[in-house]
């Protein structure tokens, strides 16, 4: 299997999602500042900082997952994207004759590209917002941008919650992969994580004190279904045909 | 007989949205051969090629390759084939080496890569990436990777497509070559000199049919002066005005 995962990596050209990471990790650093500098702003003017919207951007337990979330919408799309070059391209007309000429398992190779887009998604989204956020966390206790310091408490919060983003993040892309299979289409794939993820912050929002538990909940649904679409086209992918 | 068969078909057919592509096809390619499959665009060589690849589940019947089931023993069959089937497909941005080399792992073998890439007429290319390639150095370098880790059976689908004069008669010589090692070839082809100069035997399919499977050698006595008007009669579905 880890054969097959290098041989995967060399193929695929991984420096691009390697640069893309990198990217939304500097618009996402941006949106911090934004968010950060955007209460101040409004209180020059003479809004309240009272205000419920702005006690989100005005503490960490209501930063961390507003910036999550802008992170998994990203990373989920990339997410997609990988697995629809990695995988969907693959498996679409005549490129399918090239990948079933090998006498190698099907599902094996199909097992391999998964894993690899699943594992890459979470460890570059876990690594971008961590580094992210705790990048921002570090200049706003020097500067004073957020009224409250950024601790090790609200880093073991960042943690847990990046945690389970990243997980939401790479289990969407699964799915997205398994709807856009059906028509073995690129676009497919992107709508349908786009589709999915949008109503996650939503969601978020609309329970500000249980955020971390709705977050667990919908990553926990979202896994189930992954796992389940991912072992019925395992199953699928060995009866396919290269027509 | 004391040759071994290395691809037969019984009863071989295959149907798309319910129209039969390939009607009960019974085929017998003798090891060391070089077979022609013969037909005029979409006779159904391309199906015969890939349903004894193992890419495509038979309708009825069944492909063999030294005696083992092309769709349901795949893997084992797979080891013994080298094809180039439609357009040959590679990882552009890598290099005609890097391609080869995949190509190698993937089939868990090791082979000299230079080599077989001066063997297709591409010798100082290797490093290349194959975006820069044009069509003819892509099917020279997919016939490369058809024959690098050394199959006992090399499928061919119109493998002289998009060549020069010198490159179709150096691939001709090539067929030739590993014939000679003990390589069995399946060749399709709509090209009648192309047949007529490289295979042994050949077999003409219409509408998916089996219309009649010659020695070439015999067919070339047979009708000396109308042998491209007798195939191209055969290849209408047998309807030869001599």
């Amino acid at each position: 299997m880890i054969k097959l995962i290098g041989l995967e990596l060399r193929r695929n050209k991984i420096s691009t999602y390697l640069i893309s990471s990198i990217i939304i990790a500097i618009v996402v650093l941006g949106f911090c500042f934004l968010f950060g500098y955007g209460p101040q702003i409004e209180a020059s003017k003479g809004v309240l900082p009272s205000d419920t919207a702005f006690e989100i951007f005005m503490t960490w337990k209501g930063c961390i997952p507003l910036i999550g979330t802008i992170s998994l919408g990203a990373f989920t799309v990339m997410s997609a994207i990988m697995n629809a070059k990695f995988t969907v391209e693959e498996y679409a007309g005549k490129k399918a004759i090239h990948l079933f000429s090998y006498p190698v398992k099907r599902s094996r190779i199909l097992f391999a590209k998964c894993i690899l887009v699943f594992s890459f998604t979470c460890i570059a989204m876990f690594t971008c917002n961590i580094a992210v956020i705790s990048l921002f966390g570090a200049i706003s206790n020097a500067v004073g941008i957020l009224p409250e310091t950024f601790t090790t408490s609200e880093f073991l919060y960042l943690l847990k919650t990046t945690a389970v983003l990243s997980l939401l993040a790479a289990s969407v892309g699964l799915v997205a992969m398994r709807i856009g299979f059906i028509k073995k289409s690129l676009s497919w794939t992107i709508v349908s994580a786009i589709i999915l993820v949008g109503p996650c912050g939503n969601l978020f929002s609309m329970f500000p004190d249980r955020t971390f538990t709705i977050m667990l909940i919908g990553m926990a649904i979202l896994l189930v279904i992954g796992l389940i679409v991912f072992l019925e086209l395992l199953s699928k992918v060995n009866k396919m045909e290269a027509v | 007989m004391d040759t071994q068969i290395a691809v037969q078909t019984k009863n071989l057919s295959k149907e798309f949205d319910g129209k039969a592509v390939l009607n009960r096809l019974e085929i017998k390619v003798a090891q060391g051969e070089i077979y022609g499959i013969l037909g005029v665009n979409g006779a159904g060589k391309t199906t015969l090629l890939k349903l004894i690849a193992g890419l495509l589940e038979p309708t009825e019947g069944g492909a063999y390759v030294f005696g083992e089931n092309s769709w349901k023993q795949r893997n084992k069959v797979l080891q013994n084939i080298g094809s180039l089937i439609e357009v040959p497909y590679f990882y552009e941005h890598l290099s005609a080496s890097q391609n080869l080399s995949i190509h190698l792992e993937y089939m868990g073998v090791s082979a000299d890569i230079d080599k077989a890439l001066s063997h297709v007429g591409l010798p100082d290319v290797g490093n290349k990436p194959v975006s820069k390639f044009s069509l003819g150095m892509r099917q020279r370098l997919g016939i490369a990777r058809s024959i690098i880790h050394r199959p006992k059976v090399l499928l061919l689908d119109e493998p002289i497509n998009g060549l020069d004069p010198v490159a179709i008669r150096e691939m001709r010589e090539l067929f030739i070559s590993l014939k000679n090692e003990g390589m069995t070839i399946l060749l399709s082809s709509h090209i009648l000199s192309e047949v007529e100069q490289t295979v042994e035997r050949v077999v003409v399919i219409a509408n998916g049919t089996l219309i009649e499977v010659a020695n070439m050698e015999e067919l070339k006595n047979t009708h000396q002066n109308n042998l491209e008007n007798y195939l191209i009669g055969k290849m209408r579905g047998g309807k030869y005005n001599d």
